[in-house]
């Protein structure tokens, strides 16, 4: 094998591998899915987007949630912080209650408690819930 | 060999009589009128400051105050000082002040000197221990080694309430600072507003 192909990628990949590998403050939140914790299918909130970062050995959070409803909506979350191992290292916070303007879309942020977290799990409620569909993807 | 087998068949049935018949109970003592519920779940029965309120400020605050001062190399040392309540209403503002200390000393971001309530209790213990003559002069508390706060955590609630026929809005803004003791500099501060609405 030719040493000019070998090297080629590689050449072309530590660049790129340092410059990512530098950028550290975004935490991947993976998964948007596997991170919220709908309890029931929400008819008109739905979160739409959540973005993680670190800052201090803190993990910032920004949850954004739409309304697609022309009425006011009220909406419950809260966070569990977990580290590496998935256990919970903090006490379950009290649900938080947001009152959504009609047909409007609104950031919800949140800190970890402690440099101990390393990961999450947000738990969302919105009114006029309906069950989970036990056969819809999770 | 008859009588035996009877004499058995007997015994499990007065055995399930006895345990089996009544089911699992669970271990509570009392007829039931009384339940426990989620300390955690958002409370409106009224509109009044209540458990939800006093949870979501301590969480903010102590949250806000422990980024602050994330990434320093000491752990400042930092005292509470009372927190006004200029609400028409009463409100347990050292409650408040208790969560946000526990919240931040289990974040690990700070350490926390007696504060002037505790300081009674403090002195006493001290002055029991290096003056009453009854411990071992090795382990007692030296009088004269406890530590001055650099930073002094303080801050007021204020409510606006407004009332027509048939609402009542509550507007809550809880306050905090903290200032550095020895030149007087407020080095961070941060707020919460609660809005409650109740229609009737």
């Amino acid at each position: 094998m030719n040493l000019k192909y070998f090297l080629l990628p590689i050449v072309l990949l530590l660049p790129t591998m340092s410059l990512l590998g530098c950028a550290t403050a975004p935490v991947s939140a993976g998964p948007m899915d596997a991170k919220i914790e709908h309890q029931g299918t929400s008819s008109y909130v739905k979160v739409v987007n959540l973005a993680a970062k670190e800052s201090d050995g803190f993990l910032a959070l920004q949850l954004e949630v739409a309304n697609s409803d022309y009425k006011r909506r009220m909406i419950y979350y809260r966070v569990k912080w977990l580290d590496a191992s998935g256990f919970q290292v903090w006490d379950d916070e009290p649900w938080k209650p947001v009152l959504m303007q009609g047909s409007a879309r609104q950031n919800l942020q949140a800190r970890s408690p402690t440099p101990k977290a390393r990961d999450f799990r947000i738990q969302f409620n919105a009114e006029n819930n309906r069950p989970n569909d036990p056969t819809a993807p999770h | 060999m008859n009588s035996l087998f009877i004499r058995s068949i007997s015994l499990v049935a007065v055995t399930g009589l006895l345990f089996g018949c009544s089911g699992t109970s669970s271990p509570t003592v009392g007829s039931g009128n009384v339940s426990y519920g989620d300390a955690k779940a958002v409370e409106q029965v009224t509109n009044e400051f209540g458990s939800t309120d006093l949870q979501m400020i301590a969480e903010s605050m102590a949250r806000s105050l422990a980024q602050s001062v994330a990434g320093a190399p000491v752990k400042p040392l930092v005292t509470i000082s009372d927190v006004k309540n200029k609400t028409g209403e009463y409100i347990d503002t050292r409650s408040i002040t208790d969560s946000i200390r526990v919240q931040i000393l289990k974040s690990g971001t700070m350490r926390f000197a007696t504060d002037i309530d505790g300081m009674k209790n403090q002195t006493d213990e001290l002055a029991r221990q290096s003056q009453s003559g009854l411990y071992k002069k090795s382990k007692t508390a030296k009088v004269g080694e406890m530590q001055g706060a650099q930073y002094r955590i303080e801050g007021n609630i204020t409510s606006i309430v407004k009332r027509s026929s048939d609402t009542k809005d509550v507007y809550y803004k809880f306050s905090l600072i903290l200032t550095d003791i020895e030149n007087g500099t407020i080095e961070w501060a941060d707020e919460k507003e609660i809005r409650k609405t109740s229609s009737h």
